[in-house]
């Protein structure tokens, strides 16, 4: 009666097991977690099948020596399959690079199944000879198999404590749902089982039933709920990150690549096996935009690893085997205890972008050019009709071709602008170097706004007779654009000011306009900004972005200061050589 | 005798007007719109001053002043170059030319410079 319990457990057990690895291994992604869950659930059949095989047709002849055998490679792995499970479901599967934890976990069950399939070291391997053993009872069971009964429940605990630890610490609330389930499939089997198996003997109870085989088979069943149910499989951290457009490479605290997904692997132009475990910054050179190598200690995951710092920045990527390229790059340090324990490198391939950018800024370089040219002559003819008319007498018409003059020189103007920012984005611009007089670009500034600044009150503070080196043509051009903005926002007089230290001669416009909001202070050196809701005024927002480039070229700062209502100050000032 | 002044330039619309400007002055004028025979015309035209417009990027601006100033017929001969860019201009005045007039200008300026080169 108990043997035919017994049995149909069994079956139910193991025909559950089978279809569960079927299901699961047609239906769902692959990951290693799965596959190794799916090779463990497939070990239990392999080691009750023939079990169910000898326990029913009562095999005594040679085929019971196979059928044993293969009983026995089923149960020699089952601990391994499980901790490979646990460590791919907890992301811990790096710990079996660690060559210790791989021979603790890999050796005891090869020696263990040579000894039973090749010597009779094992004959008395079942369950209650053991326990009797343990209880003191006297008993042949071998001690090769007591050792190996401790490791295979060692493997078992520590898979379990695993994923208790797991379930304590995770944030991911699908994940814990997940732990608890498997805890559960694992806990009740082995409480249970350690009862019926391990401590009743010790009552006398000798002549039990071993209940290890329907016991593991219910884990699985319990397993499948929490798979069909929870959905157990599904959204692995792995998965997720492959299905992201950007390259992300995960390295450690040595610098050694831990993980890449597919779109990393495939921007690097190379194979999986060929990243993990390998040095990142051999696999990976950086370069910046103006093309030189990045140094290993300058390099982002070095500053994640070593200083916790997050950056992003703008490089280019290049290899073995690897055509440089673009990228926008993330390094973010992984944190654990406050260290850095390693980071993790996103990346975007910008080649596309970055050919538009070039080839917008070639094509304003191209049409600035080409619309000066027309222009150009346009106020050659008109200058030229000017003076005739004036020399005939015809004023009015004398007074209206310097109206059109004027426009032509503002159209000027702003092509010249859009011409520096291009000079400046291609690299292009070149810069006049000569000594000159630090006042002499007020007084320069001030004679080639002449026709501008009619009517208006333009005050100059302070003097400086000391002598700079720089592109003075640059510098007023700077000097220009302040005042210019001034005029442009208000409608008071200007204070232009000169002053100098030690080591800086400084020059500030100040004007007693509306000021500028804090919010936008910052952003006022930007390319193409202007201010927001601004649309009377004119101008294409690159006056403040070229007087930047041109002051930090000569070393120098330029900033604003400035009080909402009360007006601005800008200012910048360049080192005394 | 109206002294001789040779333009040159890509452009018709600049020789056109600068032609205009300097014809107006009384200077007589001869306009070339392809700079590969600049040199040629040079010396054929035997001019009091030559202006030359040359581009940013092209070399043309630079070789045709050496030429002119390597070649002892034509070594004399004043040239003024005219250019959007500052780079360009450099480049010019290290190869010979004697002045440089950055685009855009005033005529004012344009006729100071070519008569302080004519004197």
């Amino acid at each position: 009666m108990e043997s035919s319990i017994y049995i149909t457990s069994l079956v139910f057990a193991l025909v559950v097991n089978t279809f569960l690895a079927v299901y699961l291994i047609r239906t769902k992604e692959q990951s290693v977690a799965l596959l190794s869950f799916v090779v463990f659930i497939s070990l239990i059949s392999v080691w009750g099948y023939p079990q169910f095989l000898i326990n029913t047709f009562n095999i005594q002849n040679y085929i019971y020596t196979y059928l044993d055998k293969i009983s026995v490679l089923g149960y020699t792995f089952i601990p391994v399959a499980f901790l490979v499970f646990t460590l791919a479901f907890t992301d811990r599967i790096n710990s079996l690079r660690n060559f210790q934890n791989v021979l603790f976990i890999i050796v005891p069950p090869i020696i263990f199944l040579y000894l039973s399939w090749n010597t009779n070291l094992l004959e008395y391997h079942s369950p209650e000879y053991i326990v009797r053993t343990l209880w003191g009872i006297s008993s042949p069971a071998s001690t090769y198999f007591l050792v190996f009964l401790i490791w295979f429940e060692t493997v078992m605990m520590a898979s379990l404590v695993i994923l208790i630890k797991f379930l304590i610490k995770t944030h991911n609330v699908l994940k814990r749902r997940q732990a608890f389930w498997i805890i559960a499939a694992t806990l009740i089997p082995l409480i249970v089982g350690s009862v019926s198996d391990g401590i009743m003997p010790a009552f006398g109870k000798i002549n039990f039933m071993p209940m290890a085989i329907p016991l593991t088979s219910i884990m699985g069943i319990i397993i499948t709920y929490a798979v069909l149910k929870h959905d157990l499989f599904e959204f692995s951290p792995t998965s997720i990150m492959s299905s992201i457009g950007e390259g992300i490479v995960t390295i450690d605290d040595k610098g050694r690549i831990i993980f890449a997904n597919e779109p990393a692997i495939k921007m690097l132009k190379t194979e999986s096996k060929n990243l993990l475990g390998k040095f990142y910054h051999d696999i990976v050179k950086l370069r910046t935009e103006d093309g030189k190598v990045v140094k290993l200690s300058e390099r982002p995951f070095n500053k994640a690893l070593r200083e916790g710092e997050s950056t992003l920045g703008n490089y280019y990527v290049s290899g073995k085997n690897l055509r440089k390229f673009p990228v926008v790059m993330t390094v973010t340090p992984l944190i654990k205890n406050r260290k850095s324990i390693g980071a993790t490198v996103t990346f975007r391939d910008v080649t596309k972008e970055k050919e538009i950018e070039t080839s917008k800024d070639e094509f304003i370089s191209i049409a600035s050019h080409e619309l000066k040219t027309p222009i150009t002559a346009l106020k050659l003819y008109t200058s030229h009709l000017e003076r005739q008319l004036e020399k005939k007498g015809d004023l009015e018409g004398a007074s209206a071709l310097s109206k059109i003059n004027y426009q032509t020189d503002r159209l000027l103007v702003l092509v010249g602008s859009l011409l520096n920012v291009s000079k400046i984005q291609t690299g292009k611009y070149t810069y006049n170097m000569s000594k000159f007089v630090a006042e002499s670009i007020i007084k320069d500034a001030i004679l080639t706004l002449r026709p501008i600044t009619k009517g208006r009150k333009v005050l100059v503070k302070g003097s400086s007779k000391t002598v700079l080196y720089g592109d003075k043509e640059k510098l007023v051009q700077v000097l220009t654009n302040f005042i210019t903005n001034a005029l442009k926002y208000s409608n008071r007089e200007i204070v232009v000011s000169i002053k100098e230290d030690k080591k800086y001669v400084t020059i500030s416009v100040r004007d007693f306009g509306q000021g500028i909001k804090p919010s936008e202070v910052k952003k006022l050196f930007e390319k193409y900004y202007r201010a927001t809701k601004d649309t009377t005024t004119q101008g294409l927002g690159i006056g403040l972005y070229v007087s930047k480039e041109y002051v930090i070229a000569h070393k120098g700062k330029i900033w604003v200061d400035s009080k909402l209502g009360s007006g601005s100050t800008f200012s910048f000032s360049i080192p005394i050589s | 005798m109206a002294k001789k002044i040779l333009v040159a330039d890509d452009d018709p619309s600049i020789v056109d007007s600068l032609t205009m400007i300097l014809e107006e002055e009384g200077y007589s004028v001869f306009a070339i719109s392809k700079n590969n025979s600049t040199v040629v015309e040079v010396k054929t035209t035997k001019p009091d001053l030559v202006l030359l417009d040359i581009w940013i990027d092209k070399q043309d601006g630079r070789e045709i002043c050496q030429k002119l100033k390597n070649d002892g017929k034509t070594s004399k001969i004043p040239i003024v170059v005219i250019s959007a860019s500052d780079g360009a201009a450099r480049m010019a005045i290290e190869a010979g030319a004697d002045d440089f007039i950055a685009k855009p200008f005033e005529i004012d300026e344009l006729l100071t410079k070519v008569q302080k080169n004519l004197s």
